[in-house]
């Protein structure tokens, strides 16, 4: 007796402590950015800083001596800011469209597939949208710029519009198939057309969840860093008009992190944290939005109020149809015009060398990609050994031990909503300063492993708690009154029923660990490496070597191969996740089908 | 309604056209650089003057477009005909074309008898705090010698007028190696890493290329000696010393179909510096 509750204790212990290492996480993040930016907010002035219109680092300024460079932040902000407006008007604008159409007008054919499609466009990594962005959608608009350079506001804000449809048209999409039957039923009763009850009963209904996707998008947006880099142009400007060369945040942080002095440095720190304050904004908005969701329906309308005017006198359900079926055609057209460019493209030059063949610094004439298809494979080996038991357990605890709506409860999940929210760019400035220093001041696949752990780790209690959500109370409940403890419980009832959702939970984190660029160029290297001998040695993962091969511009074939390639790990991964949820929704809903129907042999 | 849907659109479509027909007739120069921190670029700006005045201290510069290593300049001036950047003679490649500099064309011979002025050392940095390893110490000898001036030649570089040594390799070495800075050394050090590694093919060099601050902040870091650091512009500072490898020069490139053939400095600094918009501006100097 004594023994099993001391091996309850120890679990519970084991699982709280994986869930206070979240919070440990987000804490040290913080501690970090404060730190690390705080003697430079103070030498520079924090309105000079944040309001000053010029950025003329000088490499040599310390942080104990009166800076000579300029450290004015302004002008990338206003770049980050126009081109965050610019993406979520043409991302949110298609998105929107696209999931009405999903929702309401798409041929239940097509939509199993269609839906694959925009996971598909989800999965894909920011690179390759950056690839895209240089080769055909620059020089595309290259003819009306007035100095034949495509690269600027424009392609920027289509760039990042197509990279956030997905997350606009997924979630966008879910709120709408959970507006009640009776909002569209009872406008046809009343004598409205399809469109009409669409647009005018359905839309209107959802609008919260809608919402909230579009303020994801946000956050997304405002802290996409590569694509970026690759077509903004990066002079420091204000975006005034769609072709002038601009420079975001986030794009100052990843191009002179390299090279920053020592106060410079903490400039880039501290519009990390200004970046961190726009997306922390950005996930409480978030968060009154769904605690509004609950009271709206029943309540007053109330908000947006002029918007939806507007919106009411376009009479946008006129066109409703049109515009659904066009920019479904147009979401549609880009992933298989994407895709279709990189496997003409790179397929030709595809050969099992290529991709398996020894590279060596010797004959550099022949680049391979075995080297970062091995990075890559540690680096998922590392992150996900790391971030799958403690995110599993974190999800547990939360789940199957607290107590809902603690206090505990409360902090966790807030520093799960905030870990997920960090830029991807913060993390790599968290972890090249920390990590790689620990690690003796080299770059290290090790440095970008932990890095990226960090990363997956709200991923994956997030996914692991939806999972655990679904496993019905009556299987614990019997495997209680059977007489095994809490701990048996867990781990030889509920874990394995949740085990497809936890699944689906890896590879989405492996999906993660592919697609990521930024986080590995500062902490594992940023140039093309040989074959990495250990976890000391620097590394460069496939998406960070497509980034060097297209950049370079020298290497196009290699480029397009290397593209091919993680578009085709890409995919696979989706495929899997895809089986899993399928494996996890039939025993889930088999369950609910059984016990009803136990209840009508009952009734009979 | 329905007209007005007919006349947004038609006005839109007309707007496209006028932007289109507006935007036609000689492109504005596109003015590429690299970022600061570069080695490059504080080299460049140190070299193009006016009236006594660099572009560095002007700090005036107006630059469109700036990316993060040389291969991005090329590739952005291979695609627009009317771009203007400044990439290492060393990584100067058939794709643009490098112009001519006060006269002078950017090759080796007028770089060492000094016609071509826009020049620069190429530097290995070794820390002074502590010693090299066993294998970095023999890397960096290897550079130094007389097959490393072999490989200077080879890749396009100015070798320096000094005494040089044989290297012999005649005792066998392993070990790691690190060797980062300047990207705009990649590519000789490239060549460096090749031949040094049939010589000794027991020692691992790893080569990042995070610019000359990048390179010289690694030497200061180091705590071991293994690391080796790569600069493209002088510069004095604790914890390591500077040794000339080799010289390079800083080539002016514009695109392939551009006729331009050579610009003056002064021209060079107006371009920089936004007072000329346009190529045709610059005619008649050739």
């Amino acid at each position: 007796m004594i023994k099993t509750k001391i091996k309850e204790g120890i679990s519970k212990a084991l699982f709280a402590i994986a869930a206070v290492l979240c919070i440990v996480a987000v804490a040290a993040i913080f501690l970090f950015l404060i730190t690390e930016s705080f003697p430079a907010f103070r030498k520079i002035g924090f309105f000079r800083f944040l309001f000053g219109e010029t950025w003329k680092p000088n490499v040599d300024d310390r942080l104990t001596e009166t800076p000579t460079g300029q450290y004015g932040i302004w002008k990338m902000l206003a770049g980050t800011l126009v081109s965050t407006v610019g993406a979520v008007g043409i991302g949110g604008t298609l998105g929107f469209f696209t999931a009405v159409f999903l929702s309401r007008f798409c041929p239940v054919k097509l939509k199993g597939a269609f839906y694959a499609v925009i996971n598909l466009l989800a999965g894909i990594p920011s690179v390759i949208y950056g690839f895209f962005g240089i080769y055909v959608l620059s020089p595309m608009l290259g003819f009306l710029s007035p100095n034949g350079s495509g690269s600027g506001v424009l392609a920027t804000s289509i760039v990042l519009g197509i990279m956030i449809l997905p997350t606009v048209t997924s979630l966008s999409k879910i709120a709408l198939d959970t507006v009640p039957k009776g909002y569209y039923e009872g406008a046809r009763a009343i004598g409205a057309t399809h469109e009409q009850a669409v647009y005018r009963a359905v839309v209107p209904a959802a609008r919260s969840g809608i919402a909230a996707s579009l303020i994801l998008a946000v956050g997304r947006a405002l802290g996409e860093t590569m694509a970026v880099t690759m077509v903004a142009g990066n002079a420091v400007n204000y975006p005034t008009s769609l072709f002038k060369s601009f420079r975001t945040l986030t794009a100052n942080i990843v191009m002179e992190m390299g090279y920053a002095g020592e106060l410079q440095m903490g400039a880039l720190v501290a519009s990390g944290v200004v970046l961190l304050l726009f997306v922390l904004l950005i996930v409480l908005a978030g968060q009154v939005l769904r605690g509004k969701n609950g009271r709206q329906r029943n309540g007053k309308k109330r908000g947006i109020a002029a918007v939806e005017r507007w919106l009411y006198q376009l009479k946008i359900e006129k066109i409703g149809k049109t515009v659904c079926w066009a920019s479904a055609i147009f979401t549609g057209g880009v992933l298989f015009f994407l895709i279709g460019w990189i496997v003409v493209n790179g397929a030709p030059h595809l050969s099992w060398k290529f991709v398996f063949g020894n590279y060596s610094i010797v004959d550099h004439a022949s680049y391979t990609i075995a080297p970062s298809l091995a990075a890559t494979l540690m680096t998922v080996a590392v992150s996900i050994a790391i971030s799958v038991p403690l995110g599993v357990a974190t999800a547990v605890y939360l789940q199957e031990y607290a107590k809902k709506n603690s206090k505990a409860v409360k902090i966790i999940r807030a520093s799960i909503d905030i870990l997920s929210g960090v830029p991807s760019i913060v993390y790599a400035l968290f972890g090249a300063i920390t990590f790689k220093m620990w690690l003796g001041g080299n770059v290290s696949i090790l440095a970008g492993s932990f890095t990226v752990t960090l990363m997956l780790l709200p991923i994956v209690v997030r996914s692991t708690e939806e999972s655990l959500l679904t496993v019905s109370d009556a299987l614990r409940a019997g495997s209680f009154a059977l007489g095994a403890g809490k701990v048996r419980t867990i781990f030889k009832i509920v874990l394995p029923s949740a085990l497809p959702g936890i699944l689906t939970a890896v590879i989405l984190a492996v999906g993660r660990v592919v697609s990521e660029s930024a986080p590995f160029i500062y902490t594992m290297g940023s140039s093309i490496q040989p074959m990495p001998n250990g976890y000391r040695s620097s590394g460069t993962t496939l998406a960070v070597a497509l980034y060097c091969f297209a950049g370079e511009g020298r290497y196009m074939n290699e480029a397009f191969a290397t593209a091919f390639v993680l578009i085709l790990l890409v995919f696979c991964l989706n495929v899997l996740a895809q089986i899993l949820g399928k494996a996890l929704t039939k025993k889930w809903k088999g369950e609910e089908n059984g016990v009803r129907k136990k209840h009508q042999r009952a009734k009979r | 309604m329905k007209t007005n849907w007919k006349r947004a659109v038609m006005v839109g479509l007309a707007a496209a056209m006028m932007g289109t027909v507006g935007c036609k007739g000689e492109k504005n120069i596109l003015v590429i650089g690299r970022q600061a921190g570069s080695g490059t670029r504080s080299a460049f700006e140190e070299m193009v003057s006016k009236n006594g005045a660099t572009l560095q201290s002007a700090v005036l510069t107006e630059y469109i477009e700036e990316y993060g290593d040389t291969g991005a300049v090329i590739g952005k001036v291979e695609t627009n005909k009317t771009a203007i950047g400044y990439i290492s003679l060393s990584e100067l490649n058939d794709r643009v074309k490098a112009i001519g500099v006060d006269g002078a064309a950017a090759t080796v011979e007028n770089v060492q008898s000094g016609r071509y002025q826009m020049k620069r050392p190429f530097l290995l940095l070794t820390p002074t705090k502590h010693t090299l390893t066993a294998a970095a110490q023999d890397f960096f000898d290897f550079c130094m010698s007389e097959q490393g001036k072999e490989q200077v030649i080879k890749g396009g570089c100015v070798a320096a007028d000094r005494e040089y040594a044989v290297y012999d390799g005649a005792t066998a070495i392993s070990g790691e190696i690190v060797v980062q800075g300047s990207t705009s050394m990649r590519d000789i050090m490239t060549g460096f890493i090749g031949a040094y590694a049939k010589r000794q093919p027991d020692v691992k060099v790893t080569a990042t290329y995070d610019g000359s601050s990048g390179g010289r902040k690694a030497v200061q870091n180091d705590r071991i000696g293994k690391v080796i650091g790569l600069a493209s512009a002088l510069k004095e500072a604790d914890g390591y010393e500077e040794h000339t490898l080799c010289f390079d020069a800083i080539a002016v490139i514009v695109n392939k179909n551009n006729q331009i053939e050579n610009v003056t400095v002064e021209q060079l600094f107006d371009v920089y510096t936004g007072e000329i918009e346009k190529f045709s501006q610059m005619a008649g100097n050739e």
